[in-house]
């Protein structure tokens, strides 16, 4: 008897190996920018609420690619003594880190946007004095916030399209944070110019709607990352529909000339798609066994690791 | 990123009209119209050399002479709300007071609760360590302190 340890995942496509590199740098790019863009915030900040808020934002946004960065490095590794079924799913751990800390974001906001509304808080904004004129600090945080809002802008534009390419849910995550970032920037310039006008109010409710938006996000996230740990039927990228790969691959193994009755059971391993495929044959060989996985392998770089058995009645 | 022009041009549109906009920006509680009508209530706590509550209610000292020339450029008339610490910069929180002068520590737990004029930079000396002195403003009253700003770098050579 020995412990046996799963073949090693299917090398990615020279096309999404290179569309990964391009996400780790995106994401080694978004940690500095997102460093650069707090450290300007925390200076600009003052009293603001929505300020306060979007510079936790900011930092809660680092969580993401941190993640991304660890989960592609750990994945690299393979299967060994201690993973000996691969570390594939380093992406589905990263997933979870990632909406949960979008979670983290929207209740943040939520809850510090109604306190200051529930407290009547008067925002504090003072002056600043630039080339030796005193200047009303709301027009600086506006500016910060302004600035604030385009790396992520950027950033997210170029994560989505790579989260797309490489079907990885855990960067389209991380393009929902970029967003969230955004919109909280430009709530945060709505809420201070309502400062501005003496509405004390508007800075906290500008806050506050974005934060149903990102609650929402961050919420439907973290119910993807969980269902997906549980090896729940595989899902399209935005979880719209289930993911068409289950059903195609069904449909090409139900038309071999020898084929009695089939039934696949995929799931969910970061890039991949993995699981059984049930066959109805009570003669199965391993030439068939062998052509099942040839036909899953051709369908997909996705389909990785496919197990073929018996499908027993019950 | 659909979403982006839509929230994101009002909030300039909204920008560019402020700026071509003299009375911005506002109070929340309108304190400026206040002092205009009915003058600067200002709460003053015995903290001398800078600020001195006398048995009979009056304020001297320089803070209470600055707030006054203040009052003077502005046409202001000023009301003197002698009292404890706590209890005035309470009221501040509240926008009951338009400043209160005296008593502030560096370290003050009121620090993020109300607004801080400019530092003043009065010379420390052996009566009065404090390195930097600044008085307490109402919060949310945006036009107020900057107006309050603005007279102290102007004139009391606030930095």
């Amino acid at each position: 008897m020995s412990i046996a340890r799963r073949p090693p995942s299917r090398a990615l496509p020279a096309e999404q190996q290179h569309a990964l590199r391009r996400a780790e740098r995106l994401c080694g790019w978004t940690l500095l920018w997102m460093s650069l863009v707090s450290a300007l915030m925390y200076f600009a900040m003052g009293g603001s609420q929505a300020m306060k808020t979007a510079l936790i934002e900011d930092l809660l946004s680092l969580v993401p690619p941190i993640a991304f960065l660890v989960a592609s490095r750990f994945r690299r590794k393979g299967v060994d003594h201690e993973y000996i079924t691969g570390r594939e799913r380093a992406f589905d751990v990263n997933f979870l880190i990632s909406a949960v800390a979008l979670t983290g974001v929207g209740l943040a906001l939520v809850y510090d946007g109604l306190h200051t509304l529930l407290s009547a808080t008067r925002p504090v904004v003072g002056t600043v004095v630039v080339a030796g004129h005193v200047v009303w600090q709301g027009w600086v945080m506006m500016a910060a916030l302004a600035v604030s809002a385009v790396p992520p802008i950027i950033l997210g534009h170029k994560k989505l399209a790579l989260a797309k390419q490489l079907s990885l849910k855990p960067l389209h995550t991380d393009a929902d944070m970029g967003k969230a970032d955004w919109m909280t920037a430009a709530a945060g310039i709505v809420g201070v110019a309502g400062i501005g006008f003496g509405l004390w109010w508007a800075d906290a409710a500008a806050a506050l709607v974005i934060a149903g938006s990102i609650l929402h996000d961050g919420v439907s996230n973290l119910r993807g990352a969980v269902r997906d740990l549980h090896d729940a039927r595989p899902q399209q990228l935005d979880r719209s529909d289930p993911d068409p790969l289950p059903a195609r691959l069904c449909r090409e193994i139900a038309a071999l000339p020898w084929m009695e009755g089939c039934g696949v059971r995929l799931h969910e391993e970061g890039f991949h798609l993995s699981g059984i495929v049930l066959l109805g044959n009570r003669n199965l060989t391993a030439a068939q066994v062998e052509e099942v996985r040839a036909i899953a392998h051709a369908i997909d770089w996705r389909l990785d690791q496919i197990d073929v058995s018996l499908d027993t009645p019950a | 990123m659909a979403g982006f022009t839509p929230l994101f041009a009002p909030a300039l549109a909204t920008l560019f009209a402020l700026s071509a906009c003299d009375r911005y920006p506002r109070d929340a509680d309108d304190l400026t119209a206040q002092a205009a009508d009915a003058g600067m209530r200002v709460g003053a706590s015995h903290d001398p050399p800078y600020v001195q509550v006398s048995a009979d209610g009056g304020v001297t000292g320089v803070e209470a002479e600055l707030v006054r020339r203040f009052a003077d450029a502005h046409g202001y008339r000023v009301t003197w709300v002698p009292g404890g610490h706590d209890a005035l910069m309470r009221d501040l929180e509240r926008t009951r007071l338009h400043a209160v002068i005296g008593g502030h520590h560096r370290k003050s737990p009121w620090k993020p609760k109300v607004g801080w004029s400019r530092p003043l930079h009065q010379r420390a000396t052996e009566d009065a360590p404090l390195p930097e002195r600044q008085i307490a403003l109402p919060p949310g009253q945006s036009q107020w302190h900057l107006a309050f700003d603005r007279h102290l770098v102007r004139h009391e050579g606030a930095q």
